[in-house]
């Protein structure tokens, strides 16, 4: 549920208010904005239900980069995290002696999924789908192109997607305690099988619409029949188990860019869950993941590296 | 070694505490919140204090401190001060600390031979000393009396004190009849009131006095397997494994009550007793507690330590393989790499001893000290602090970690603990959010403020 205009006004002045965006590149993104309205202590964090979604890609932010780290506002849906960042645009179209926010340094971040967002017609770039198209090339992120945006979209199709990929198979074979994926510990290959398996009951798929959209996306896999869901279902099922490494690679990425893929998270769950109940489990495995991608080199391919390296060009 | 679970119903301020720090989640580290005055430092403090100094009697003057006019409540023979739960391997241990008075050890079952009026926990330190001055010679009991009861003012003359040591005979006399007669009784009784707390497997630590009362220390294990001489290995191994870290500023309830007070004192300035000051209580305090450490300026002394052992180790390989080690450059290379675009490097004099430390830009241009940030200070001392801990699991406790440490620091210091030690538990009590913020809400630990009673 997004938020009304007063709501986002007010939302709007807690950021240029806060001291923490002074000099600072502020980055908005999703996540409960009522979770934490109280003052920012050990007792007030405690109290969270869950780990803020801010939390993952603070935990993201490359391990080199110790001084002046970006400052993380959540926004609520998608469409708040745009509309926060318009609005705050607005507020400093006039000079204003009451922000310490500096406009250069705002950024948002936001997942692709399927439904599209408007942006605002200030904005060079229309909507989500656009943004996709502008910073990714046949699933290849462009750090040229997140320089020149301060609007960021995830390559894949939600955050969630990026707990998934195929270079975390070590990180979940080491973990402890074990990873548990439908009651066995978790293979990724045969994770992505299931969800290819799925692929037809996807109800954003279902819609014409959508599943046009979802095609164009994924359109540089040759492998794939884009005729209809189940001719992709089929044409993934078979190129999947005949491919090579480099393909299947490709092709798992293809999924992860239009396949609702929350639901195959929701199911992580730790080997015995009387040790860990599964959302605490999937809370700390969650900022392991993100460890991960704080670790990548200057020059990784991975999406959320990539945009921090650039991002950090602003600091 | 983990710290799964401690429990407190009180001690001071902290009132029903009830943490679980569990051994399944991941990273291994526990912000403790509270607001100020809640009680972080001191359950800290007592943790230390009780897993760190209870298996070495040198020790114990510190749990005493720790305890002092900490008494039994009326009507009661005892009092559970803390209860611990700990994983050793694949085995979970309980230990309970409890406070007990006479009354209680008078319902032991002790050889009747004895009279049960004598039985107090105030015969423990009193055999200890008996014991040790068993192996003084008589001359050297005679000077040690005269020495307590002749005033030691300079300005008595020699007739003066010869006086005063003829007036002293007959009591020197009764003093060592007594002394020989306490031989008689006090041992015998103290071994019969071991005995029968060693089969009730109750481990005697200490005892201290409060308000004329003694009152003992002792430590029980709810493993029913668990022997006093199971116990006292376990807090061996605990001593070992347990650590704190905390500021200098900080109040230390295990300092005596003189060390304490002088924090409220002003300083001689003109008789020159800066020596007598809480600073230097506390360092000499640091000597004794081999796993304490303050968060100085700076860790120099540790820095030093580590280089010298890593110059040891590179001089054993050559010797043992012919080819000199690389332990040297590896620390070098470890330390540089926290400090970022400085080097640092040993400062040594004509005979090639380690002097120091000194910081040079990557160009060679010598850092003064002013120009190194506290906080980058403090991450170093930190990560040599962590080198030198022994391998393994220890349970580390750190008391204000965030001070000196920008927001951003205060964030990734959490992933260099684990960087640095990664077996290790670590248990921070802090007021920093954004500490928080590197770990889960679950893992943050509180010692909640309790509700008026009205």
């Amino acid at each position: 549920m997004s938020l009304s205009n007063t709501e986002l006004q007010e939302h709007c002045n807690t950021i240029i208010n806060s001291r923490r965006t002074q000099n600072k590149i502020v980055i908005l993104c999703e996540g409960n904005v009522h979770a934490n309205k109280g003052k920012a202590s050990p007792s007030s964090y405690r109290q969270l239900e869950k780990l803020p979604d801010a939390n993952f890609y603070k935990a993201c932010i490359p391990v080199w980069w110790k001084q002046k780290r970006p400052e993380f506002f959540i926004c609520g849906d998608r469409q708040d995290v745009i509309n926060t960042y318009f609005e705050l645009q607005k507020m400093h179209s006039q000079p204003r002696n009451d922000s310490y926010l500096n406009q250069d340094k705002l950024f948002a971040i936001i997942d692709l999924d399927l439904p599209l967002c408007k942006f605002d017609d200030s904005y060079p770039i229309k909507d989500s789908e656009a943004l996709f198209y502008s910073l990714y090339q046949q699933g290849q992120i462009n750090q040229q192109a997140i320089l020149e945006k301060s609007i960021f979209i995830t390559g894949l199709i939600y955050k969630e997607a990026y707990f998934l990929i195929p270079d975390l198979q070590p990180l979940f074979d080491d973990y402890s305690p074990v990873v548990h994926f439908n009651n066995v510990p978790i293979n990724l290959k045969a994770v992505y099988r299931e969800m290819a398996h799925k692929l037809i009951n996807d109800g954003n798929l279902m819609q014409p619409d959508q599943f046009k959209r979802a095609c164009k996306r994924i359109r540089h896999c040759e492998q794939l029949d884009f005729n209809n869901l189940n001719d992709l279902q089929q044409s993934w099922l078979t190129a999947f188990d005949t491919a090579t490494e480099s393909t299947q690679q490709l092709l798992i990425y293809a999924l992860l860019t239009i396949h609702q893929v929350k639901d195959y998270w929701k199911t992580i769950a730790p080997h015995q869950e009387n040790i860990i109940p599964a959302e605490r489990f999937k809370e700390q495995l969650i900022l392991k993941i993100a460890d991960f991608y704080a670790r990548q080199a200057h020059n990784s391919t991975h999406h959320i590296p990539g945009f921090f390296n650039a991002l950090s060009k602003w600091a | 070694m983990h710290l799964l679970r401690v429990q407190v119903p009180d001690f001071r301020v902290l009132k029903d505490i009830d943490i679980t720090f569990e051994q399944t989640f991941n990273p291994n580290v526990f912000p403790l919140g509270s607001l100020n005055g809640g009680g972080k430092s001191t359950l800290l403090q007592l943790i230390f204090v009780l897993l760190h100094c209870s298996a070495h009697s040198e020790r114990h003057q510190f749990i005493a401190n720790m305890l002092q006019r900490v008494g039994i409540p009326e009507g009661e023979n005892s009092k559970l001060l803390a209860r611990f739960e700990l994983i050793d391997g694949a085995e979970k241990i309980e230990l309970e600390f409890t406070l007990y008075n006479d009354d209680y050890l008078r319902q032991l079952d002790i050889n009747p031979i004895f009279n049960k009026e004598m039985v107090s926990f105030g015969l423990f330190p009193k055999k200890e000393r008996l014991l040790s001055s068993h192996e003084k010679s008589d001359a050297e009991i005679e000077q040690e009396f005269y020495d307590d009861h002749i005033d030691s003012d300079p300005s008595l003359s020699q007739r003066e004190k010869q006086a005063m040591m003829t007036a002293l005979a007959s009591s020197f006399h009764e003093y060592i009849e007594e002394r020989n007669k306490s031989f008689a009784t006090i041992p015998p009784l103290a071994e019969s009131i071991s005995e029968s707390l060693t089969l009730k497997k109750q481990h005697y630590i200490t005892s201290y006095s409060c308000n004329g009362n003694a009152i003992g220390l002792l430590c029980h294990s709810s493993n029913v397997n668990k022997s006093t001489k199971d116990i006292n290995a376990i807090l061996i191994t605990l001593s070992k494994h347990v650590f704190l870290s905390a500021p200098p500023t900080q109040i230390y309830l295990f300092l005596d009550e003189w060390s304490k007070e002088l924090l409220f004192k002003k300083r001689d300035v003109k008789r020159n007793r800066w020596v007598d000051n809480y600073e230097s209580k506390l360092d000499k305090v640091k000597n004794e507690l081999p796993n304490f450490l303050t968060f100085d300026v700076f860790a120099v002394d540790i820095v030093v330590a580590l280089i010298e052992q890593a110059r040891n180790q590179d001089f054993k390989t050559q010797v043992d393989t012919g080819t000199i080690g690389a332990s040297y450059q590896k620390i070098i290379a470890e330390l540089n790499l926290l400090t970022q675009g400085k080097k640092v490097l040993p400062q040594l004099d004509e005979n090639a001893a380690i002097t120091g430390i000194v910081f040079k830009t990557n160009n060679g241009i010598e850092i003064y000290p002013e120009d190194l940030s506290h906080g980058e200070l403090k991450r170093l001392s930190i990560y040599v602090w962590l080198k030198t801990l022994p391998k393994g699991e220890n349970i580390v406790l750190m008391d204000e970690i965030e001070n000196a440490l920008h927001p951003d620091w205060q964030f990734q210091i959490v992933r260099d603990l684990v960087e640095w030690g990664k077996d290790n538990q670590y248990i921070l009590a802090t007021h920093s959010y954004g500490l928080c913020e590197a770990l889960t809400p679950a893992h943050v630990k509180e010692l909640e403020p309790k509700l008026i009673t009205h």
